[in-house]
């Protein structure tokens, strides 16, 4: 008797979900078939909130780094590690991850904290292999350190002949070069 | 009532439970696809133009109730005609690792298994396509990858393509045209997928394109560049426009004769495609880019009103190294996807249409190509070949509840988007897909009958006006067909000076032409043999930027750019010094494309227009003859563009590297006493590089009692020279009691290829390396000799050759190599003291009579070498002659030898199929046959059908080996 009581219970309780699940699922439908302006806010809400939260970060991370805050390179690393670690290259925060990476590798730069740039450039190329401007940026931080300049040329060298069409990477090379031939001299 | 709630309440389940189930498949299904690839991805193909939440989720909505409508309602149509199937089989567990993270996850090969031949052979497979229709729904494209030793039909790798199109056939539609016109085309079918043994529907089978693909078109292989600056190949920090920049391009295919790297050919295409209002870069065009094909690549392009190709992708270019030349490939050329009811009959969708456009070269081949296609019906077999698919694809079509197209909802609902897919994807019911199958096949109809009302029509017209007291001939030429000769008939005869100009206007300034060379002076009547061309406008163009102009299908507000472009009326002027005085023409006849002859029509008056953007209208240099009777020295690199006459007795001396480049025909007229002579001009000095006879021009060219010596070869960035004597995309060539002897540095003594070429009595002798390369030809070597060979006497591949009463002796490789798909017949040959006698691999069939095979370390040997060909060789072997071979014969086993009624000394051991040895073999009787039959078939295929049935006349069937002749 107690276990058909606990049956009925149960079976009460499932018909109870079936029937709010079938309430909610006919809601649904009515919103797609009546309502499509709706399910269309919703997106642009959903899309709208997504995006929010690492465009802000990144917005802040730049008006520390203008401001020249202790927590800017934090605030950068930490956008970069946590909030944007997944987003790969067909995603749609790809355009704000190499915000990101420019940002990270113009800040340490001119903290001339090399590793740190560099660490960040190879991540940037990782991110993208057919980034010319992260491969570029990356010779063009390297010459400015005397000890690296070699390194540059070469890499300007090998990019300037895979692309000798791209005016980007041709003016680096020629640049670079016009610039050690006046110290030498 | 509170009864008929209480049994409402307790039955409720029927009906909440389902509901509920279903409700939950369709949120999780839709939140996956949403939140993955439009909230992280945002990738817009998929619901361009629309929410896509509310798109996802209607999407799956509308599919499942199609499948309960199929579940319950699908006909039957497994006895119909359908398709072509295509069974793939692939672990559930490869499937989900496949889908764990699209579309990265998706781009790495899983293993799986193609039922091919009643086998089930292992492949790998993986999804491909740079777009999310490819991979993001349910039906998702495939790329298949075979092992080497065991290809699909003569392929590696070949994609399974879900069709993208309301219609679904517009990209295999295209295909077929591309096919039928004879362009380079990867294999392409319309196929049923079955993954797993479940039918997925309608797929494009596409070849991927490789080097397999130039090798089963008959193509050297050579470069082939591929032009994507889309999705995943975009790059960043550069203009996205593939003709600025050649480094941005991959290869498919690559000549391995030059660094994997190197792009040097289409540098120089780019920088062509750069200038082209630049004469001198437009000449070059035309030299570089094969213009036919480019001409009926255009004409496919109007013929499927194409909007795929453009600045940024869908570009693939072959570079042909034999004949230096730029060949289009067809890829995604995805036809008819605008619903239009215009037709647009001129276009330019990228900065390379914008610079052929400006070739005079070009838009004849163009003009040509359409005419030709309309002329040879084959507008009707097109139409026919789509009813045919669509009758086949129908039944597929009506079992499939998949199909995710973008399409309006109602007809008449306006596009979203300017640019493809015009409207959002959604799923449609088959007798949808099938209805609108059938309106496309309309609408092609009624597109071919739109353009062979403007191209296939029976030329323009001719005005004239009198001639002015200068002796001016006003002329005016309409319509869009090119003016290939005018016959002047004259009231009196012919007198006064003989010299004619032609005269038009460029950009305002008036160029003048002498064209006195190409006019027949008649007694009542001049011909004039020059092509003149109707003006075509283009529009100017962003030189910084590259093209902006809209493809088809754009809005009518771009239209006025479009009307800009075309042709237009053309003035010249033809100048007779006095050839008119006291004269009166009678009448002018023209000759529109060299098939439709009018007469012109006389005007009152004319009014003047300049060409704007037409280059190079009149040669500078018309053809002549030119002919060498003393001894001429070749420095440097000499281009000789006319026909080439060299008298007995001349010595031609060539300084170290130097190179002779012939275009037009060559005659060498030398005889037994006094022969022609191509030497080094000292003695002792560098080998000179080449005698070349390259591209049409030299058909027919003849060269006899000629010696060359000491020659190499020439290699350069945009082609390669590697015989001493090279003849390059050249017919019916003869070489006639010729020696060849001392070549240095380079493969080849003499190297043919895309030939048609008979070598009579010729001699080669220390050879380097191969003596004779001949690389997909014709040839006939009669009657020659061929000596030390350094690697092998005759080399072939792709090719079709017949040797006859031939030496080839002490070669130090094979006396004959065949291979790479070619045929061989053989009489009555001496194979003498070689390495190898007579070698047969790869896919080569090769039936050999009444030879000798003396004193070679390996008489005959067949083998598969090279993966790319299915097979290894074939060989007939009827009444020929062994003796004093190290070993007879060898054959592996993917190759046959059957020989037939032969003396062999001593008999080899025969193996199971690969060496058959018929009982008339014999080591007793060694030169008199015993069966007076000659074998022709092998294992039910003929052998000797490739060749003109004449030659085998030469076989002697009494005798076993060859004749006792002696040579040179």
């Amino acid at each position: 008797m107690a276990k058909n009581r606990m049956i009925k219970f149960y079976l009460n309780i499932l018909r109870g979900i079936a029937l709010f699940w079938a309430l909610v699922s006919l809601s649904v439908v009515a919103l797609w078939a009546f309502f499509p302006e709706t399910v269309r806010s919703i997106d642009d809400w959903i899309v709208a909130h997504y995006v929010k939260s690492p465009q802000e970060k990144l917005a802040q991370c730049r008006t520390l780094i203008q401001k020249n805050n202790d927590n800017a390179e934090e605030c950068i690393e930490s956008l970069l590690t946590e909030k944007l670690s997944n987003i790969r290259k067909e995603d749609r925060f790809a355009r704000l991850k190499r915000d990101a990476f420019k940002e990270a590798v113009v800040f340490f730069n001119k903290k001339r904290n090399l590793d740190k740039a560099t660490f960040w450039l190879d991540e940037w190329i990782h991110f993208d292999e057919r980034d010319l401007t992260a491969k570029v940026s990356k010779a063009q931080i390297y010459f400015s350190y005397p000890g690296k300049r070699t390194e540059s040329l070469d890499s300007l060298s090998s990019l300037n002949d895979k692309y000798p069409d791209v005016e980007m990477v041709t003016k680096a090379y020629r640049d670079a070069l016009r610039f050690s031939k006046n110290i030498n001299q | 009532m509170k009864k008929l709630i209480r049994i409402l309440w307790k039955y409720s389940l029927w009906l909440t439970l389902p509901v509920s189930i279903v409700f939950s498949y369709w949120l999780i299904e839709v939140s996956e696809k949403y939140f993955h690839f439009h909230v992280l991805q945002d990738n817009f193909a998929v619901v361009v133009g629309e929410s896509a939440l509310y798109q996802v989720g209607l999407n799956r909505f509308n599919g499942y109730l199609l499948d309960f409508k199929a579940n319950w309602f699908l006909p039957d149509t497994t006895k119909e005609n359908r398709l072509k199937k295509i069974n793939l089989f692939v672990p559930e567990g490869s499937l989900a690792e496949l889908n764990s993270d699209l579309p990265y996850s998706g781009r790495e090969y899983v293993e799986a298994a193609l039922w091919d031949s009643g086998k089930l052979e292992k492949v790998k497979m993986r999804y491909r396509g740079s777009f999310a229709y490819h991979w993001a729904q349910e039906k998702k494209s495939i790329r298949v990858k075979t092992r080497k030793s065991k290809l699909y039909n003569g392929m590696r790798r070949f994609n399974l393509v879900v069709p993208k199109t309301y219609e679904q056939i517009n990209n295999y539609a295209s295909y077929k045209l591309a096919e039928m016109m004879g362009l380079l085309v990867p294999r392409v079918d319309m196929v049923e997928l079955f993954l797993n043994g479940k039918s997925k529907g309608a797929y494009l089978f596409l070849e991927d394109l490789e080097e397999l693909t130039l090798r089963s078109n008959h193509l050297m292989p050579g470069d082939i560049y591929e032009g994507e600056l889309i999705t995943q190949d975009r790059y960043t920090g550069v203009s996205q426009n593939l003709f600025f920049h050649p480094s941005l391009w991959e290869k498919a295919a690559i000549n391995n004769h030059y660094p994997e790297e190197s792009k040097k050919p289409l540098e120089k295409l780019v920088s062509l495609v750069r200038n082209p209002g630049n004469p001198a870069a437009q000449k070059e065009m035309s030299e570089i880019m094969d213009m036919d094909a480019w001409g009926l690549f255009y004409a496919f392009q109007v013929l499927i009103q194409a909007s795929h190709l453009d600045n940024v992708h869908n570009w693939r270019i072959y570079y042909d190294p034999a004949r230096s030349k730029f060949v289009p490939v067809v890829h995604d050329p995805l036809g008819y996807t605008f619903q239009n009811e215009k037709v647009y009959t001129e276009f330019i969708g990228s900065d390379i249409h914008y610079a052929l456009s400006m070739n005079k070269d070009f838009l004849i081949a163009r003009s040509r190509a359409l005419q030709r296609f309309f002329e040879n019906g084959l507008d009707q077999q097109y139409l026919q070949k789509i009813e045919d698919v669509y009758n086949r694809l129908k039944p597929v079509i009506l079992n499939d509840t998949r199909i995710l197209v973008p399409a309006p909802v109602n007809p008449d609902d306006e596009p979203r988007s300017e640019g493809w897919p015009q409207f959002p994807f959604r799923i449609a019911s088959p007798q949808e897909i099938l209805g609108a199958i059938k309106k496309l096949e309309e609408r092609i109809d009624d597109y071919l009958y739109q353009i062979k009302q403007v191209y296939y029509s029976p030329g323009g017209e001719l005005f004239y006006e009198m001639p002015d007291a200068k002796g001016r001939l006003p002329l005016l030429i309409s319509g869009n067909r090119a003016v290939e000769k005018i016959t002047i008939r004259f009231l009196k005869p012919v007198k006064g000076e003989k010299k004619i100009s032609l005269a038009y206007l460029l950009r305002g300034e008036e160029q003048v032409f002498d064209i006195t060379k190409l006019a027949e002076f008649g007694d009542y009547s001049i011909e004039i043999s020059h092509t003149l061309m109707p003006d075509y406008h283009l529009p100017p163009m962003n030189k910084q930027e590259g093209l902006q102009l809209p493809g088809l299908g754009q809005k009518e507000s771009n239209s006025d750019t479009q009307e800009e472009q075309g042709y237009r009326p053309s003035y010249y002027e033809l100048i007779f010094k006095d050839l008119l005085d006291e004269n009166e023409i009678l009448a002018i006849d023209v000759d529109f494309d060299g098939d439709v002859i009018k007469r012109a029509v006389k005007k009152e008056s004319i009014e003047k227009s300049s060409f704007e953007t037409l280059q190079n209208l009149v040669e500078n240099n018309p053809s002549h003859t030119i002919v060498w009777n003393d001894n001429i020295v070749v420095q440097g690199t000499r281009q000789v563009e006319a026909d080439l006459i060299i008298r007995p007795g001349t010595t031609i001396r060539l300084e170290p590297a130097a190179n002779l480049i012939i275009s037009g025909r060559l005659l060498v007229q030398g005889v037994a006493a006094q022969p022609v002579r191509f030497l080094p001009l000292k003695e002792g000095q560098e080998p000179w590089g080449v005698v070349a006879l390259k591209g049409q021009g030299a058909n027919s060219s003849e060269l006899r009692h000629a010696i060359f010596k000491g020659g190499s070869g020439f290699k350069g960035d945009l082609f390669e020279y590697s015989g001493m004597v090279s003849i390059h995309d050249v017919d019916d060539a003869l070489l006639d009691n010729c020696k060849f002897m001392d070549n240095n540095l380079v493969d080849d003594m003499v190297h043919i290829v895309y030939a048609d070429a008979t070598f009579k009595g010729c001699v080669f002798e220390r050879s380097l390396m191969d003596a004779l390369d001949i690389d997909i030809s014709t040839a006939r070597v009669e009657s020659c000799h061929f000596v030390e060979s350094g690697n092998d006497a005759l080399d072939l591949m792709d090719s079709q050759v017949t040797v006859t009463d031939t030496i080839l002796e002490k070669s130090g490789d094979k006396g004959i190599s065949v291979g790479e798909g070619s045929r061989l017949l053989a009489i009555n040959d001496h194979i003498k003291n070689n390495e190898i006698g007579i070698q047969v691999k790869d896919g080569s069939n090769a039936a050999l009579y009444n030879l000798d095979f003396v004193g070679n370390k390996l008489a005959l040997d067949a083998y598969k070498k090279n993966w790319r060909y299915g097979s290894g060789g074939k060989v007939l072997v009827d009444k020929n002659y062994f003796d004093s071979n190290k070993k007879v014969v060898a054959a592996d086993n993917k190759s046959r030898i059957h020989v037939y009624d032969s003396y062999i000394n001593p008999l080899p051991a025969e193996h199971k199929k690969r060496i058959v040895l018929d009982s008339s073999v014999d080591m007793k009787k060694d030169r008199q046959a015993k069966l007076l039959a000659t074998q022709t078939s092998l294992r039910g295929e003929d052998m000797t059908a490739d060749f003109v049935p004449d030659i085998l006349n030469k076989i002697v069937s009494q005798r076993r080996g060859a004749s006792n002749f002696v040579q040179h």
